[in-house]
């Protein structure tokens, strides 16, 4: 089953860029590519969202963009986390962990669905 | 790598190609994936676009937010360094007290005088004036060879309601007339002025209260209602709205209060305490309908202009005067805008104002430009290392220009307050001359919009300058070789002496205007104008009520007054006139019976309706025969008195007694001379005029101007004159009391008031440009220390080192000095207007401005020029 990108809510997909940015500095095509491969293509963004989405956790202060060479040489803009980017991911991660295990007690919860 | 870009000021990154090549990257890298797994390419592209979504929008929205930030990031950028600037400059500023206070008040000085007389020059010749759609209203005036503003005739009025196109409605007004209003607690003289129903709707104004005056009130007859001006309401009514409606006693009958006019209303004329009703259709049956009694105000129609409204106009007044009476003066009835009739005459007098002020900030300018090219020389080491740790010539120029500009502002902030504080003086001084425009001129948002303008101006202008000199100087071996710049020094000498030499050119010029006006000033002050206008002579006047309907009682009670005012102690003389020489008497032709050639003439002169004692008592002396007595009156010879040029008009070469006259038009007998008078003239700047004198009593009226005479101050007659008028009347008002000089003094008031200001603006540039001669010397010997000091251990003489630095600094004076001459031959020429009794290139005045201007500059170079001759050669040499 694949979730479009119109379900994830603007909260969620900035997660997953903050995420995304954790292990190295990559431009907006390796986010896509990290979430594709990361979820099994089950989260299939729409990648045109990722930009905007890009911009504002740059207002934020929470990544920061520069420009850079890519392996094929080619001109290409490269995000990085911000040590505030990584303490938002860290407080956005808990809190969804806590989300995520209440609805799925309740999901388990009796009666079962069967 | 992206850095270099921000710190160039005038680039701006590509933010369009920027987005195109992320969200290219992004698809190519997609497809290329795609096509790496086995598809082929076309298939490849739709698939990466249906991943990606609509490119088109995510770019557009991207483009939006990318333009913003670098906008956002600029302008935060340019706010930082400002600060900078500003926070750099006032530290540097207040390293140096006194170069900072001076520079201060000399903008305080120059903006305050901008900003005062800019508020009242805003005021009265550029606010719009408190009436409805000002632009369209014209006071209408009947034009002659010798007065261009004259009265209307009602007739004149009626033909114009009833027949022109290009005017929607003509209002009449009258003048002044006096009333008594006698309250529960007092009786005050009233002035009042009686306007046509429909004169408050063609200016279009509102009440504050009640009702204005309209054509309810004129229905069969004017009816006895008032409107009060604002003023007369709060100081007799105290502001009390029941008022309207009220019946109040003026003079003999009551009259219903109907409205209060609005605080700001300003009538197109003097303003009055009282307006009344006015019904045109009064005059229209007898003689008056074709008498220049009224004025006139009207409202041009839309789109008709005025061009086409004059020449329409015109053609009416030559049909009223042809149905008329025959005129003997030929007459064109005018319209002018209400602006130009109000503030017409004060014009060229405020302008001149203007330009004396505007002559200071630019002086101020220039002195503050030289200060600032001074201190930057001084500071040509501190420049020097800032240029050699990396800021660039533009980066310096900044800084510089914030400087200076950081001192205008605040030396602006300050003149602003300096013209709010001197803001009552100004008033009290412009109260005599400017008309009423409504409210009083106050510091508004205009005045401190100009001040604020203009002083960003000046701190820029007064900055680039030294910018472009340090910018410059930078190229000096400053650092190097450290002789304190000599080269960046010498360049700023030579800079400093062009801004010197411009002060003494705009000083010039204000002395110049400064010394034709005074000269004016003085030359109308001691005009002889025939008559003793000094301080022994108290003028009144009394309207007497209907009550007093035949000449006999009217005859009596002046009369009556006269010879009781004669009785108290210190009168020397009591005369009455009809409208006196001050109050800008009748003209009128007068028939001569035998002429220069014998044959009967006609010429045009003034007319004075005075009875006996008016000649002694204003002091025109009596050159031949006889003056006035009290037995001239109806009944009895009818006689008259000329002035000695009318006589040498009229009967060149012939004794004048004994000779007949009579004024045309309104007499049937001849009048026969009985003596001659000295000439008078209505002012100091008018001609002499041709004046006949004919006695009151043979003609009288019911109003006359009283003029008494004693030795002492004629001001404190005026209780003994009213309890003589009352002791005769109760009810009888004695309005204005003035003593003559008063009367005159206003009107020297046009010519004294751009005098006090050219006086104050000249000997303030005076200061300012001693102050730059000053600075530009001292600076000069200061750079040259070593020379001069050299000079010293050789030998040289002080009055050679005197001479060698009195020289330079007069050479410069010299030079300005011409430079302003010649722009004062050029431009004094617009002072013509304001001038009397001296021509606008005057030598005399030139030569004296010029003197004083050099003998200023000689004492401002004489104290550094003592200190150079006090330079020890050892000092010089180790200073260096």
């Amino acid at each position: 089953m694949a979730i479009s990108s119109a379900d994830l809510l603007q909260g969620t997909l900035q997660i997953l860029i903050l995420k995304a940015l954790l292990a190295d500095s990559t431009h907006g095509y390796g986010i896509a590519r990290w979430i594709e491969e990361t979820t099994g293509d089950v989260l299939q963004i729409e990648e045109g969202s990722l930009y905007p989405a890009l911009r504002r956790l740059e207002d934020k202060r929470f990544v920061e963009s520069e420009w850079g060479v890519s392996t094929n040489n080619r001109r290409a803009r490269y995000y990085s986390l911000t040590a505030a980017g990584r303490a938002h991911l860290r407080r956005e991660a808990s809190a969804w962990t806590r989300f995520s295990s209440a609805v799925t007690r309740v999901l388990r919860a009796d009666p079962s669905l069967g | 790598m992206a850095g270099w870009k921000h710190r160039l000021p005038f680039f701006k990154p590509d933010v369009r190609a920027d987005v195109d090549d992320e969200l290219r990257f992004h698809l190519d890298a997609r497809i290329a994936e795609y096509e790496s797994r086995g598809y082929p390419h076309a298939e490849a592209v739709r698939m990466a676009r249906g991943r990606f979504g609509d490119p088109d929008r995510v770019r557009q929205a991207l483009e939006t937010h990318d333009l913003a930030r670098v906008r956002h990031t600029e302008r935060r950028e340019y706010m930082d360094q400002l600060l900078h600037d500003v926070r750099i400059a006032m530290r540097g500023l207040r390293r140096t007290p006194w170069f900072t206070l001076t520079v201060l008040a000399t903008l305080a000085i120059g903006l305050g005088a901008n900003a005062a007389v800019f508020s009242v020059v805003s005021r009265v010749l550029i606010d719009p004036l408190p009436y409805h759609d000002p632009e369209r209203l014209v006071l209408l005036y009947s034009s002659s060879a010798r007065d261009s503003r004259g009265f209307v005739s009602p007739n004149e009025i009626q033909q114009l309601q009833r027949s022109s196109r290009s005017l929607t409605s003509v209002a009449a007004f009258g003048w002044y007339a006096g009333y008594t209003y006698v309250g529960d607690r007092e009786t005050l003289s009233w002035q009042g002025v009686s306007v046509g129903p429909n004169f408050f709707q063609t200016l279009g104004v509102r009440p504050a209260l009640g009702r204005l005056i309209d054509e309810r009130d004129v229905d069969g007859g004017a009816a006895k209602v008032v409107v009060l001006s604002h003023g007369l309401w709060r100081q007799a009514f105290g502001g009390d709205p029941d008022v309207i409606g009220r019946a109040i006693r003026l003079g003999d009958a009551r009259w219903t209060v109907i409205g209060v006019a609005a605080p700001d209303f300003a009538p197109p004329a003097r303003a009055p305490q009282i307006w009344t009703p006015l019904d045109l259709r009064q005059f229209l049956g007898d003689r008056r309908a074709d008498a220049p009694i009224l004025q006139a105000v009207a409202r041009l129609a839309d789109d008709v202009p005025l061009s086409r409204a004059q020449s329409e106009i015109r053609l009416v007044g030559e049909r009223a005067a042809a149905s008329g009476a025959p005129s003997p003066l030929p007459l064109t009835l005018l319209a002018v805008p209400i602006r130009d009739a109000i503030v017409g005459d004060v014009r060229p007098m405020l302008l001149v104002v203007m330009g004396a002020a505007l002559l200071v900030l630019a002086l101020a300018c220039v002195n503050v430009a030289g200060l600032f090219l001074a201190r930057a020389t001084a500071r040509g080491r501190e420049m020097a290392v800032r240029a050699a740790l990396g800021a660039g010539p533009w980066r310096i120029a900044r800084q510089l220009v914030t400087e200076t500009t950081v001192l205008g502002v605040a030396g602006g902030a300050i003149g602003v307050l300096l013209a709010y504080w001197s803001r009552t003086a100004l008033l009290r001084l412009g109260a005599l001359v400017l008309p009423a425009t409504g409210a009083p001129p106050s510091i508004d948002g205009p005045v401190v919009a100009f001040v604020c303008l203009t002083s960003m101006l000046i701190g820029i202008a007064a900055g680039v300058i030294p910018a472009l000199v340090a910018a410059r100087g930078r190229l000096s071996p400053t650092l190097v070789d450290g002789n304190r710049g000599a080269t960046g020094g010498r360049a700023s000498v030579r800079a400093g002496r062009v801004l010197v030499a411009g002060q003494m050119a705009l000083a010039l010029l204000l002395l110049v205007g400064a010394g034709l006006l005074g000269r004016t000033l003085f030359a109308l002050e001691h005009t002889s104008l025939g008559f003793d206008a000094s301080r022994h002579v108290l003028s009144v006047t009394v309207a007497l009520p209907r009550s007093y309907a035949t000449p006999d009682s009217q005859v009596r009670f002046f009369s009556d007054w006269l010879s009781r005012i004669r009785a108290v102690r210190g009168v020397q003389a009591a005369g009455v006139i009809g409208i006196s020489p001050w109050n800008g008497w009748n003209h009128e032709p007068i028939q001569i019976e035998h002429g220069p050639d014998g044959a009967s003439a006609s010429i045009q002169a003034t007319v004075g309706r005075a009875s006996d004692g008016y000649l002694a008592a204003v002091g025109t002396a009596l050159v031949d025969g006889r003056a006035f007595e009290a037995s001239d009156r109806a009944g009895s010879l009818p006689v008259a008195l000329v002035s000695e040029r009318f006589a040498r008009l009229a009967w060149p070469g012939r004794r004048p007694i004994g000779e007949r006259v009579r004024l045309d038009g309104a007499e049937r007998e001849w009048r026969t001379v009985v003596g001659v008078a000295a000439d008078v003239r209505e002012n100091a700047s008018r001609d002499l005029d041709a004046t006949i004198y004919v006695p009151a009593w043979q003609s009288p009226q019911r109003w006359y101007e009283a003029l008494i005479r004693t030795s002492g101050d004629a001001a404190a007659l005026v209780p003994a004159v009213r309890s003589e008028a009352r002791a005769l009347d109760p009810t009888l008002p004695v309005l204005a009391p003035r003593t003559l000089d008063e009367i005159l003094s206003v009107s020297l008031a046009s010519t004294r008031l751009p005098v006090v200001f050219t006086t104050a603006f000249a000997l303030l540039a005076l200061v300012l440009s001693a102050l730059g001669v000053y600075g530009i010397v001292a600076y000069s010997v200061a750079l040259r220390t070593r020379e001069l000091g050299i000079r010293a251990a050789l030998g040289g003489k002080r009055a050679d080192i005197v001479r060698l630095v009195l020289s330079e600094g007069l050479v410069t004076a010299v030079a300005g000095t011409a430079i302003g001459a010649v722009l004062a031959i050029l431009s004094s020429r617009l002072l013509t207007k304001l001038l009397v009794g001296v021509t606008p290139r005057d030598p005399a005045t030139f030569a004296a401005a010029a003197g004083v201007l050099l003998a200023v500059s000689v004492a401002a170079c004489l104290i550094p020029a003592r200190r150079a001759t006090r330079i020890s050669p050892v000092d010089a040499l180790r200073s260096e």
